[in-house]
């Protein structure tokens, strides 16, 4: 009868039951929050659904996934830790951006990097609750708003937060058109939310082509510590405007941007397993990334008031809020808030601009915060 | 904990805010300065072009040497917008109307909806079809000095 209840007892143990813990199922509850978002809301699905999977799976006890040489951790080893995910989301993106907004109007670069505020903002803020430099960087470039750079920076400062950085990204990032309109109806006056811009100057095919050349010898000359994503950014981007490597461009901006994507969410999900995530820490850090969505959105708008200020064609403010660089989202907000100003005002393009731009401003902020501590 | 030296980090932090700034004007400035030379450019090779097509050196001297027109002078000069819209949109109607060759919406073998048989647009359609047609052949008759259909008759 004893073998018998050690037999039993043995096989109950390699089950996940008895290992099941409180945290095992706070974490579960946080994979379904962010499974509802996905599914139901449609927030950001593409990401926050294998996000939310990847939570849900790697907190199941006993799992063999996150353990080293284990799938999960294969995924994340390699695609994170090697920095090869996010590089090669951004040559998708490259490939997916038009930048003829914003070489149209070059201005916009300026806003792009007014948006960048909040991350230094945020930054001090962020040591003041007991993050180490380090953390507080990472945090800092949640407000950027771009995934793809927060994991980079946050995987080259402070592994550990991951989990907790990239989520608090992607899902400010889709929560993008509920956050930025309060902020710049608060900042602009109805007559300035009524501008008209100008429509934009053609761009020429060439034009296009030199700006990658041009933005990757700029950059890569003053911060090379970014150069692995933007140089990926301006390869991608060079082949959509060459058009010469069309199989290769659609390549990189569907099938392997979507394989990619799967293993992103997968990795940063596997991350979030109960004893990293609940902390303290994890929720200041989405407490502080809505703060900084918030002044880098305030960032962008008071950069285009100064710059209207020493300018003949103003420039509507609204389109600062473009800035944050949740492209196309903070643009077709801009967009939106612009028209239900003024019916007549087609901001959208003129939004583009400070959205690309702030992708590039995001990019230039990580690599010097990179620098700073190399 | 590491002791933080909250004056240090608020200089390096300031400076880089700025760097971002200077970094992203210096790229404002690059795109502004290549779209300028480029344009300079497109504008020479226009006016090399237009010297040509005038004939001779002297006249592209000539042309070479006039003032560029404002661009108030220019602007008056070109068709408005909404000229060249309505003049589209008479194009696209002139082909609606006689140029176009409508479906049949029925595969081969089979009747044609009811929708299709009777509409206006089909009506429309295979008489422009056919008057195409009969103008073509007609053009044809003509050009190898056969007598035409309309003389026929």
């Amino acid at each position: 009868m004893n073998e018998l209840f050690e037999l039993l007892h043995s096989v109950l143990l390699t089950t996940g039951v008895v290992h099941l813990t409180v945290g095992h199922l706070i974490m579960w509850l946080v994979s379904f929050f962010f499974l509802y978002l996905a599914v139901k809301k449609q927030y950001e699905p593409l990401l926050l659904l294998p996000i939310g999977f990847g939570i849900f799976l790697t907190n199941l006890p006993m799992a063999p996934l996150m353990e080293k040489g284990q799938l999960f951790w294969i995924f994340h080893h390699y695609g994170i830790e090697w920095e090869v995910i996010p590089c090669v989301i951004f040559l998708g993106l490259g490939v997916m951006t038009d930048f003829s907004p914003m070489i149209a109007n070059p201005k916009s670069l300026l806003v792009g990097a007014g948006a960048q505020l909040g991350v230094f903002i945020t930054f001090l803020g962020t040591l003041f609750f007991g993050f180490t430099l380090k953390e507080a960087a990472s945090v800092g470039i949640i407000g950027g708003a771009d995934g793809p750079t927060t994991i980079f920076l946050t995987n080259a400062l402070a592994p550990h937060l991951i989990g907790p950085n990239a989520l608090a990204a992607y899902s400010y990032m889709s929560m993008v058109p509920l956050i930025q309109p309060p902020i710049i109806r608060f900042l602009t006056t109805d007559a300035e939310r009524k501008i008209e811009m100008k429509q934009l100057r053609d761009v020429s095919r060439l034009e296009r082509i030199l700006f990658p050349i041009m933005a990757s010898i700029l950059i890569g000359l003053i911060i090379p510590s970014i150069m692995p994503l933007l140089g990926m950014f301006t390869l991608g981007n060079f082949m959509r405007e060459t058009g010469v490597v069309r199989r290769l461009s659609n390549t990189a901006e569907h099938e392997l941007m979507n394989i990619v994507t799967i293993f992103l969410g997968i990795s940063v999900g596997a991350t979030m397993t109960a004893d990293q995530f609940l902390n303290p820490k994890s929720l200041l850090i989405f407490g502080f990334g809505i703060f900084d969505f918030i002044v880098c959105t305030a960032g962008g708008v008071l950069t285009v008031k100064l710059i209207n200020l020493v300018t003949h064609d103003k420039m509507n403010p609204i389109i600062g809020g473009a800035g944050v660089s949740a492209v196309p989202m903070s643009a077709r907000v801009s967009h939106a808030l612009g028209r239900e100003a003024n019916p007549r005002n087609f901001l959208l393009m003129h939004a583009m601009g400070p959205n690309v731009a702030g992708v590039i401003g995001t990019a230039a902020a990580a690599g010097l915060m990179i620098a700073m501590f190399t | 904990m590491e002791a933080i030296n909250w004056t240090q980090v608020v200089l390096a932090l300031g400076v880089r805010f700025i760097g971002v700034f200077v970094i992203l004007a210096f790229l404002m400035i690059s795109i502004q300065f290549s779209g300028a030379l480029l344009e300079r450019m497109r504008k020479r090779a226009g006016l090399d072009e237009t010297a040509v097509s005038n004939g001779g050196a002297s006249q592209r001297n000539r042309v070479a040497k006039q003032p560029l027109p404002s661009s108030e002078q220019a602007g008056d000069s070109l068709l408005s917008e909404e000229t060249v819209a309505a003049i589209a949109l008479a194009l696209s109607q002139l082909d609606e109307e006689h140029f176009s060759i409508r479906p049949s919406m029925a595969l081969p073998g089979e009747k044609p909806p009811a929708e299709a048989r009777d509409s206006s647009w089909r009506i429309l359609g295979r008489q422009g079809t056919h008057q195409r047609a009969a103008s073509w052949s007609e053009f044809g008759n003509r050009r190898q000095g056969k007598p035409t259909g309309n003389a026929k008759s």
